[in-house]
């Protein structure tokens, strides 16, 4: 380009520059100007949807010049605001009122609906919560016993905040692992049901009444997106198991005729769901696969002897049927609602026929026969080979 | 072109006649006040009145002596015992050929005048370049000298087919200015077209090569350079041997080797004397540093300003926390932390080496600690300008951190404008900028667009020796 | 050696074509076949990739025929001078209103991502200018900047589509043809517009110094195209399932949900880079053409004058085609999509039918070329 062009081009382009920014950037929000939250609340109360967020506090301790190492979170690291209103939408709205600055959700990695809101359905959560830019698709969902603002409020001794917290128990597998995506896919799939972990929250230790840690104790239960019930050990492992959410879990077994009791940890349990349609007649095939290591053994069997492991991979294969079937009978019997989703698969392996007999789905998932197989092997039987700890173990 | 060549053609100028006085008093006439030009008469054996004048501080006076005034001296009339002599023919040619470090000599009844090339060294000697050391190579480095910077071009290209074409720009300074080439590699129309527009060249003084660069080059408001300037003889004929060509300019170390490619600028001589393996992985951290020297206080800015649910959570909180008590936005902030590092640069440079490295180490931290501790800037931002520096420093070739030392500012505004739009928006304006550059008729970004696969090896790897191609 | 010739080679054509019709149906593609196809989306787009096998022989066959000549000259050829021009005015009028489109839909996406209070003319306006310049450059430039941007829009892809292995369920493949062929084929009519727009070739071939010969390359082009296409609308279909169609821009929802080792998140700043670089093509080469157009039309020599006043006239278009976001949407509508491949694709193939039919009465004259100056 001609040198004349360019400096007439540059002498145009540059007051348009200096304009851009006099008038001002218009997006531009600096960080100390957000309240970063990091968890979200659903409760229900009084007919309205009460809204909590978990908002970080950023406090400098002291000089600089230390690396500022604030002591653990009883500092207050994190503080909840609440609002309500008829719907969430505008209880969000409330909620930006009471605080100072422009409330960011784009961190917003955990979100517990109080049980009390699950019972008027998920809709209105799961519309709001996929729709609004901010949110993260890959935030964890819990319920909560009492209200979710309860949870939230924690200070977290060992983790930053209580958001972290449950962040970190569902990376670990401790509950059902439930994204917020994931969460709308079983949902809105033709079985509308989901499950869902649920958090409760344990007696403090010292007088300070919320520095403590939530726990995960059972599982909601949820059908056409409400609602439903929540269940409880040992019925929460056999949904675990056939939602094949089950991990880091530790199961006794009991032999016949045996005295003791042997434990086992589960490593990366897998349950594969096969429907069969066979002559007009629908059943289910589950099949659990899982490798365990024996990590008690109060009995006087050494397993080091292969054909005492298969004894006791039988009996293990039993007590997983035993769940099983004990979670079937929930769903089936109790609440008729399709938890594990069987109608789905159905309808991707057998299209024609679930179009067909869609109609009749409830009437044919409570009478299906559901067979249990597994391929269950114990692969390590820990440090010791013999049985430790007993009396006199050593007269023999 | 220069005025002798014209006088020689055209023949002008007052002749030298055959007789020194006459010839004498005229060029102490154009010499009148230049006390560092010596004339000398005598009488040769024969006894012919003769004279020699020569600059004082440019020629040898001894070798004169001895080679010159004592063989015509002599007894038996000998001639001068000198290699390499040349004929003047016109006062005009005389003077410049005393000024070019030439000895005149006069003879009566000669129309003509001899001149010798009896010069010493006045400048230094050859050492390493002080800006492009490596760890192994070769050490010696172009002087101020253009027949030693010749010599150590001709010493590494021994065939008859390395050209070396003499021009001389310049009214007032009348630089000698030497096209070098590898007849048979290079395109013939690339000479021609160098030739071209060095003719073209119309200035008063050529003290240093980038006057000639900036009069050549196609694009003259680009940052980015397009001609290498290199101190090393070794690069100099690497980059020969690829068909480009060379302009050595008397006075200045600095060659001007064209045409050139950005990947030409971020390469470094060492990358083909060591280890394949250490040679790619460096090239690769040198683009990639490359790249953040230009874009990390963008990107900096953008993403705390505009789109900060891209920093991982634990991040995020800690540089809440650190800019807590920061009063000024981010896009401050960098603009100071830039600007001060800048002229901490510039000023490091004018330091004298004894207190040079002191002060920059211990000033830059206690600058960037102080800046901290009063609250000023906050130590996310310290630390990404350090990178910065660092990653600027890592580019081979100073003319090529200019660039992204100039363009940093332009595409931090962006960033505190429109985000990461507005980087996307500056680096699409800078690739465009390149694309449409041309260096002596080679696309700027060339072997990457227009793709060359046989080129591109070199970019993204370094060619072995055996398997290079043209 | 010597300055800009107005020349591109073959393979620089073929990079710039990929992101002219990938830019926008990586984002929009999967919703829209979703919808129709449900989980036979993937599909789609190999249905759809036949109409631009068409379009590419057409423009191929134009070429043949009158070599040389954009499809604007070899109009007048072909149809006489006043139905030649009102063809070449048919397309005056249609590609602003198709820049017009793009820029818009630009700047509605950009706006509701990543910048949603910055004035909309501020968004548009500023990639406009910017594609200005490069198309006032020449094409040369508009070939080597495409260069430089489809190589890093592929590495991004590659990488966002590697980073999203981990969290993929290719169970979601099933039910397979759950309503038979047709929803399939149904959906195939929304990419089908997008491969018409390999049009572009019937414009852009003269400017090819045809050393190579150009047809396996324009294939190559076609089966990386297709190939793109049905793996974007895999990932999202593996990741979101039946809730595909219910996004509006589902590859964004995917970059979002990447989340490794807890310290790469919410990366879709990535796919709106991709975006921004590939929209920076596509329009440079849509205000290419539509200035070689209108220079070929107005008999100018240069076009380079044009370009600043028509890409104005292009951000007239943007406000003036719809007034809000959810209007915005509506250009991707079946209508939409129906009036593109009637401009983009019939209305060629009619005119090389008519080419044919012509010089088969004529006893195949062949028309020689003018050289082109760009």
């Amino acid at each position: 380009m001609k040198p004349r062009t360019i400096r007439c081009g540059v002498a145009c382009f540059l007051p348009l520059v200096c304009t851009l920014l006099l008038s001002g950037c218009w997006d531009r929000t600096e960080i100390n100007d957000l309240a970063i939250v990091l968890a979200t609340g659903i409760d229900y109360a009084e007919q309205k949807v009460q809204l909590t967020a978990q908002i970080f506090i950023p406090r400098e301790s002291g000089s600089i010049s230390s690396t500022g190492s604030s002591e653990g979170s009883p500092s207050g690291v994190t503080m909840t605001r609440t609002a309500e209103g008829s719907t969430i939408a505008e209880a969000l709205n409330r909620l930006q009122r009471k605080v100072s600055r422009e409330m960011f959700w784009g961190h917003c990695e955990v979100v517990v609906i109080s049980e009390q809101a699950g019972k008027q359905g998920l809709r209105e959560y799961i519309d709001f919560l996929l729709r609004y830019p901010q949110f993260r698709e890959h935030a964890y969902v819990f319920t909560s016993g009492g209200d979710a603002k309860e949870v939230l409020a924690l200070m977290d001794p060992l983790e930053r905040s209580s958001a972290e917290s449950l962040r970190e128990m569902a990376n670990l597998g401790l509950g059902a692992r439930v994204t917020m995506l994931k969460l709308a896919q079983s949902i809105a799939s033709p079985s509308g049901t989901a499950i869902l972990s649920r958090m409760l929250v344990s007696p403090a230790d010292s007088d300070q009444k919320r520095v403590t840690t939530p726990y995960a104790k059972g599982i909601s239960l949820f059908k056409d997106g409400y609602y439903v019930q929540t269940a409880l050990e040992p019925v929460s492992v056999g949904v675990l198991l056939l939602s094949n959410e089950l991990n880091n879990f530790i199961m006794p077994v009991k032999l016949d005729q045996v005295e003791g009791t042997l434990s086992i940890r589960m490593n990366d349990v897998k349950t594969v769901l096969t429907p069969r349609i066979k002559n007009g007649e629908w059943s289910m095939g589950v099949h659990i696969k899982t490798t365990g290591e024996v990590v008690l053994n109060t009995t006087d069997l050494v397993l080091v002897n292969p054909l005492l492991r298969v004894k006791v991979e039988d009996a293990w294969l039993n007590r997983f049927k035993e769940l099983a079937e004990d979670a079937l009978r929930l769903a089936r019997q109790e609440l008729s609602a399709d938890i594990y989703q069987f109608a789905d698969k159905f309808r991707r392996r057998y299209p024609q026929s679930w179009k067909q007999r869609q109609q009749e789905w409830p009437a044919i998932y409570r009478d299906m026969p559901v067979e249990i197989t597994g391929d269950v092997v114990i692969t390590d039987t820990g440090q010791s080979i013999q049985p430790q700890g007993e009396p006199r173990q050593m007269d023999d | 072109m220069s005025q002798r060549k014209q006088s020689e053609r055209n023949n002008e100028g007052t002749a030298i006649i055959g007789r020194p006085e006459i010839d004498e008093a005229k060029l102490r006439d154009v010499f009148s006040g230049c006390s560092d030009i010596i004339f000398h008469s005598f009488q040769t054996d024969s006894g012919l009145f003769a004279v020699c004048i020569f600059c004082v501080g440019l020629c040898d006076a001894e070798r004169i002596e001895r080679q010159v005034l004592r063989p015509l001296a002599e007894a038996g009339g000998g001639s001068p015992a000198v290699s390499s002599s040349q004929l003047v023919f016109t006062i005009e040619e005389a003077s410049q050929a005393i000024l070019d470090g030439l000895a005149l000599l006069l003879v009566e009844d000669q129309p003509s005048g001899s001149v010798f090339a009896l010069s010493k060294n006045i400048g230094r000697t050859t050492e390493e370049p002080a800006a492009e050391s490596t760890v192994r190579g070769a050490r010696d480095g172009f002087t101020e000298s253009l027949e030693s910077n010749v010599a150590l071009l001709r010493m590494r290209l021994k065939i008859p087919a390395f050209k070396s074409k003499s021009l001389t720009i310049g009214k007032y300074t009348n630089t000698k200015v030497i096209l070098a080439y590898v007849d048979g590699i290079i395109a013939p129309e690339l000479v021609e077209e160098a030739e071209r527009r060095l003719a073209r060249l119309d200035i008063d003084s050529v003290l240093e090569s980038h006057t000639i660069e900036e009069g050549i080059v196609d694009e003259r408001f680009s940052p980015f350079p397009q001609m290498l300037a290199t101190e090393r003889p070794d690069v100099v004929v690497s980059n020969l041997l690829e068909g480009r060509f060379v302009i050595l300019v008397d006075g200045t170390p600095f060659s001007l080797v064209a045409p050139i490619t950005l990947s030409s600028m971020l390469q470094s001589p060492e990358d083909y004397y060591q280890n394949i393996y250490i040679s790619v992985a460096i090239r690769w951290m040198r683009y990639i540093f490359y790249l953040m020297s230009l874009l990390l206080p963008s990107a900096y800015v953008a993403i705390t300003t505009f789109h900060q649910e891209m920093i991982p959570t634990v991040l995020l909180l800690s540089i809440a926390r650190a800019r807590e008590e920061i009063p000024f936005p981010a896009l401050i902030e960098a603009l100071i932390m830039e600007v001060s590092f800048e002229a901490l640069r510039e000023a490091g440079v004018r330091l004298p080496k004894q207190i040079g490295s002191a002060v920059s180490i211990v000033g830059a931290l206690i600058i960037g600690q102080a800046a901290t501790s009063a609250g000023i800037v906050s130590a996310p931002m310290i630390i990404i300008v350090a990178m910065t520096g660092i990653a600027s420093f890592m580019i081979p070739r100073y003319a090529a951190s200019i660039s992204t030392r100039l363009l940093r500012f332009p595409i931090m505004l962006l960033a505190g404008t429109l985000g990461l739009i507005g980087i996307m928006l500056g680096i699409i304006l800078l690739v465009i900028h390149l694309s449409s550059m041309r260096s002596f008729g080679t696309p700027y970004l060339s072997p990457i667009a227009p793709t060359s696969a046989r080129r591109l090896r070199d970019v993204w790897s370094r060619t072995l020796p055996w398997s290079k191609t043209r | 050696m010597l300055p800009d010739q107005g020349k591109i080679s073959a393979s620089q054509l073929a990079i710039m074509i990929l992101p002219a019709i990938l830019a926008t149906a990586i984002l929009s593609i999967p919703s829209l076949t979703m919808h129709y196809a449900g989980h036979d989306m993937w599909l789609s787009p190999i249905w759809g990739s036949v109409v631009g096998l068409v379009t590419i022989g057409v423009s191929l066959g134009l070429r043949s025929l009158y070599p040389g000549q954009t499809i604007i000259q070899s109009s007048l050829h072909i149809l006489g001078w006043l139905p030649g021009k009102l063809m070449g005015l048919v397309f005056l009028i249609f590609l602003p209103h198709l820049i017009g489109m793009i820029i818009r839909s630009y700047g509605e996406f950009i706006s509701s991502n990543a910048l949603p209070d910055t004035p909309l003319v501020i968004i548009m306006g500023t990639m406009t200018a910017v594609c200005a310049i490069n198309v006032r450059l020449g094409i040369e430039v508009v070939g080597r900047t495409a260069q430089v941007f489809v190589a890093l829009l592929t590495f991004l892809l590659c990488l966002i589509f590697f980073l999203l292995i981990g969290e993929l369920h290719p169970e979601e493949l099933l039910p397979f043809m759950e309503d038979g062929l047709l929803p399939s084929l149904k959906g195939a009519v929304a990419p089908a517009a997008w491969f018409s727009e390999y049009t572009v070739l019937a414009f852009l071939l003269p400017f090819v110094h045809s050393k190579k010969n150009v047809v396996p390359i324009m294939l190559t082009s076609l089966v990386i195209t297709t190939l793109a296409m049905v793996t974007t609308n895999l990932f999202c279909l593996f990741l979101l399932g039946d809730l595909t169609s219910s996004f509006g821009y589902p590859m964004m929802i995917a970059a979002r949900y990447i989340t490794i080792a807890d310290f790469l998140q919410h990366i879709e700043s990535i796919i709106i880079a991709i975006w921004i670089f590939g929209i920076f093509v596509k329009i440079s080469v849509f205000l290419y053409i539509f200035a070689i157009t209108a220079a070929q039309w107005l008999g100018l020599r240069s076009y380079k004058p044009l370009v600043f006043p028509l890409s104005y006239m292009c951000m007239a278009y943007t406000y003036w085609i719809v007034s809000d976001r959810p209007g915005a949407s509506n250009l991707l509508g079946p209508s939409a999509h129906a009036y593109t491949m009637l401009i983009l694709m019939a209305l060629p193939t009619a005119l090389y039918l008519i080419a044919l039919l012509r010089n088969k009465g004529n006893g195949k004259s062949k028309h020689q070329a003018e050289p082109q100056r760009s």
